[in-house]
């Protein structure tokens, strides 16, 4: 037998180069953009609809574009929401819409034998929603429930308040599904307003994937989309970011937490920031990894928390930088005391070669398996279009990461990451946190009433 | 039809190879076939803490270097505790794969734990279940209804365990448990992606070949029996809306009635076209949400039914309303357009839990590992082709009774 020397850890192969794969594209004459990755493995297709609507687009009424854009799967002016759901059920499929901060999206699925037929429920969905008043009020009341139970949970709460604190008067400010006062206010026809000023084809995409032939699927599309014409509008301005009051301390109290759920937050970057590579590497040390600094003290150290992780949020337009965790109540300051440090820690300090150097090839080894499945796919080609990104993006991200240095590492730190103005948002028990807190400014409680 | 090859070692380890080229990836699946079932009473949650053990280092890889390692090799890694079965996982770039050997054997035969590790991560899986259990709204409920149902078998505490059990777990348990249980003969090797049997056969021959069998682990369990009362019990919890939560004891997912009672579940819920969210959710208003399930496990599991009452609703009126939908379908049955739709939306889901490296490994495994059946994910299709509407009436009118389920209600804390 060959017995191994367990001593000698085993030299990896010449790695493969990356490529991303292959798809097919087509504009349709309304600009509606088609895109089409064939793949027989599985007799399933899937179609995603991208529209370039997305919750930014809230002026006023929180909830209204992504209720819109839900709404889209619930019928139609001629089609029942549950007869369409049952329809497509019955191939196997599935049927949903909603939206992102940045863009909301339609998709509907099969098994791939009723292809012609997904897409003829998907083409009349978005070319003649019903809009019914039964829809949107149960909609409507569905979310207000959801608020309502959400109260619940101090993980919701900590976000909710850091988008009060970091965002207000902006859209951002409020929750992507509408708070208790819009969602008692929006209908039918503000609905269908909103729905004919944003979703449009001009800047839309349409992702086929799966068991299908550009030669059957494409002259399908031209029938159901090409007539799909555009309506003229002016595009809003979306108001920048507010200026905050920095240092906050806030408490959303929950009197029965067992846990604090901490977020130590300051506003973010914009996904089309030149600098992303450095970010990117940077964060990974910082809180993006299990093998994080921060990980590692909280979790791996001190036994805090089952886990931490910082994040830079991506959207078009700048979002926010979150450091989050849940922890213990009787550790609250000492926790965020730590995330404060390693955060300067990052801005003061060129990170241990060997450890930048691991952080790199974890990022630049494990780019492939993010681009496996057809929805990993799907979504990678939506980026592409939505953030105007060319095709050679992803391979060109790639070889940026392998080569961010330790200088990067620590600029990228020192302009992106505040520690000395972030704001503290802790959702927890109150009577055990408050003095905890006291260390870092001048805790206040947000007064959750009316959520 | 995925394809595979599959070879044993001569001291038990099994290993299934599902080789496939579309991306330069190998999944690496070791699982053992060790859950909470096998702990003891006063010593619960004992086989996920081991779990997070596995990751604090063995003699060749000390402390931190497992993951260190991997990290370098551009390599993600992960692992989960179920009542059955423990699963440790590496994604590899396929040029690195050799790494995923050399590091699991370690820890299979290596394993070298200090005090302060053990008690580091005790204090992180108590961390773990106040995140996911004690500081959720309903986040007891499951174990609740387990610990109802159940009165002899293993399966009636939560695999998290409790906290004052992990408070009781030492060192010396993890030296018991570790040689009881990992070992080549109680373990199954799963390879999904760029990699070839012949290379597969080449590194586990290399890097576990060497490690003796530690013989057959005794499974002897007390099953019970099925319920022949009703047992109730009303919760008060930091919830804003009440709900309510019944389980009925079954079947094993090896049963012929696993698929039929899984559709039935699938008619109650799946979808926007199901009975209970076209009656109950869209139609009446009753639920805020309401769900049916079938749980998937080696002993008899649970059916379970669960609901949240919407603001204004009497809990105990969705609870019968919930009921009397399988009631209904005990009396009159379904159409074969229903059973057609709920097959369709499975086969779609087995699909979908085929698709990525990752996703692929997993799932063969739990076949491969707890029934030495790997093909069972190309059975799973035919066999749910085979149920008919027959069975659907057949299991709702055998499994479901009033007499013989348990109920919990969750109410809010301020109507204590």
């Amino acid at each position: 037998m060959n017995t191994p020397d367990r001593n000698q850890i085993p030299k990896g192969k010449t790695p493969d180069p990356f490529v991303f794969p292959q798809w097919q594209e087509y504009t349709l004459i309304n600009g509606l953009t088609v895109v089409i990755l064939e793949d027989h493995t599985f007799p399933t297709i899937n179609f995603r609809l991208m529209v370039p609507a997305g919750g930014i687009r809230d002026f006023g009424i929180p909830g209204l574009t992504s209720l819109t854009a839900e709404l889209i799967s619930r019928g139609t002016v001629t089609l029942e929401g549950s007869a369409i759901a049952a329809e497509i059920e019955s191939y196997g499929g599935r049927f949903f819409s909603g939206c992102q901060w940045d863009a909301s999206f339609v998709f509907i699925s099969s098994l791939s034998r009723y292809q012609s037929r997904a897409l003829e429920l998907l083409a009349e969905s978005i070319r003649q929603p019903g809009f019914r008043e039964k829809e949107v009020s149960f909609l409507a009341d569905q979310r207000l429930n959801n608020l309502k139970m959400n109260r619940d949970s101090t993980s919701w709460l900590a976000g909710y308040v850091s988008n009060k604190v970091l965002f207000p008067g902006h859209p951002f400010e409020n929750p992507i599904n509408g708070t208790s006062e819009s969602l008692t206010k929006i209908s039918p026809g503000t609905v269908r307003n909103h729905f004919s000023r944003w979703f449009q084809p001009t800047g839309s995409l349409l992702i086929v994937m799966g068991d299908t032939h550009p030669d059957k699927i494409l002259p399908q599309i031209e029938t159901h989309f090409a007539s799909w014409c555009p309506e003229p509008w002016e595009p809003h301005q979306i108001p920048p970011l507010p200026l905050i009051r920095h240092n906050q301390i806030v408490i959303a109290d929950k009197p029965d937490a067992v846990q604090s759920s901490i977020r130590v937050t300051h506003h973010g970057i914009s996904r089309k920031n030149p600098d992303l590579p450095a970010i990117i590497v940077m964060n990974t040390l910082l809180g993006g990894y299990f093998g994080s600094r921060l990980n590692l003290k909280l979790r791996e150290e001190k036994g805090f928390t089952y886990g931490v992780r910082s994040a830079f949020s991506e959207r078009l337009f700048a979002g926010f930088f979150t450091v989050a965790t849940d922890v213990r109540n009787s550790v609250t300051g000492e926790a965020i005391r730590e995330i404060v440090h390693e955060m300067k820690y990052m801005q003061t300090h060129l990170p241990d070669s060997k450890v930048l150097s691991n952080v790199r090839n974890f990022l630049v080894g494990r780019f492939p398996s993010d681009f496996e499945t057809n929805e990993q796919l799907s979504q990678a080609i939506m980026d592409l279009k939505l953030y105007g990104f060319d095709e050679q993006y992803f391979t060109r991200l790639r070889n940026q990461i392998s080569r961010i240095t330790a200088d990067q590492v620590l600029d990228a730190a020192r302009k992106y990451l505040n520690p000395d103005q972030a704001c503290i948002i802790v959702a927890g028990k109150a009577d055990d946190i408050e003095a905890q807190l006291s260390e870092f400014g001048n805790p206040v409680q947000y007064d959750l009433t009316g959520i | 039809m995925i394809e595979f090859g599959q070879f044993s070692l001569d001291n038990g380890l099994k290993v299934v190879v599902a080789e496939n080229k579309r991306a330069p990836l190998v999944a690496f699946d070791l699982m053992y076939h060790v859950g909470s079932k096998n702990e003891d009473w006063g010593k619960t949650g004992f086989a996920h803490l081991f779990e997070h053990l596995m990751f604090e280092g063995s003699r060749h890889a000390p402390g931190k270097l497992f993951d260190e390692l991997l990290q370098n090799a551009g390599g993600e890694n992960n692992a989960y505790t179920s009542e059955d079965l423990t699963n440790y996982y590496e994604i590899l770039p396929s040029h690195e794969i050799e790494l995923a050997f050399w590091l699991e054997s370690d820890r299979m035969r290596f394993l070298n734990i200090s005090q302060d590790t053990f008690l580091n991560q005790r204090d992180v899986v108590i961390e773990e279940r106040r995140q996911r259990v004690d500081n959720q709204p309903y986040g007891t409920a499951m174990e609740k209804l387990a610990s109802l149902v159940y009165t002899q078998h293993p399966y009636r505490w939560p695999v998290i365990g409790y906290v004052d059990h992990l408070m009781d777990s030492t060192l010396e348990d993890v030296s018991q448990f570790y040689h009881r249980f990992y070992s080549p003969d109680n373990a199954t090797l799963v390879l999904s992606g760029d990699i070839s049997l012949g290379l597969a056969k080449e590194y586990s021959e290399k890097y576990f070949g060497e490690f003796k069998p530690s013989g057959p682990v005794d499974r002897k369990f007390q099953f019970d029996g099925k319920l022949t009362e009703e047992r109730r019990e009303t919760v008060f919890d930091s919830v804003q809306l009440p709900a309510f939560f019944m389980g009925f004891p079954t079947v094993s997912e090896t049963d012929p009635d696993y698929f039929a009672l899984d559709l039935l579940a699938d008619i109650l819920s799946n979808g926007k076209s199901s009975r209970f969210y076209q009656d109950l959710v869209y139609s009446n208003g009753l639920a805020q949400s309401v769900s049916a399930f079938q749980e998937q496990n080696e002993h008899p599991g649970i059916f379970g039914l669960y609901g949240i009452a919407k603001p204004g609703i009497s809990l105990k009126n969705l609870e019968d309303r919930a009921f009397a939908h399988i009631e209904a379908i005990a009396e009159k049955g379904v159409s074969e357009a229903e059973l057609e739709k709920v097959k369709n939306l499975s086969v779609s889901s087995v699909i979908s839990r085929l698709q990525g490296v990752a996703n692929s490994a997993d799932f063969i495994s739990r076949y491969a590992g707890l029934y030495q059946n790997p093909d069972f994910v190309n059975q799973l299709i035919p066999l749910l082709e085979k149920v008919t509407v027959n069975d659907i009436q057949r299991v709702a009118s055998t499994y479901f009774s009033k007499s013989g389920r348990a109920v919990l209600h969750y109410l809010p804390k301020q109507n204590a």
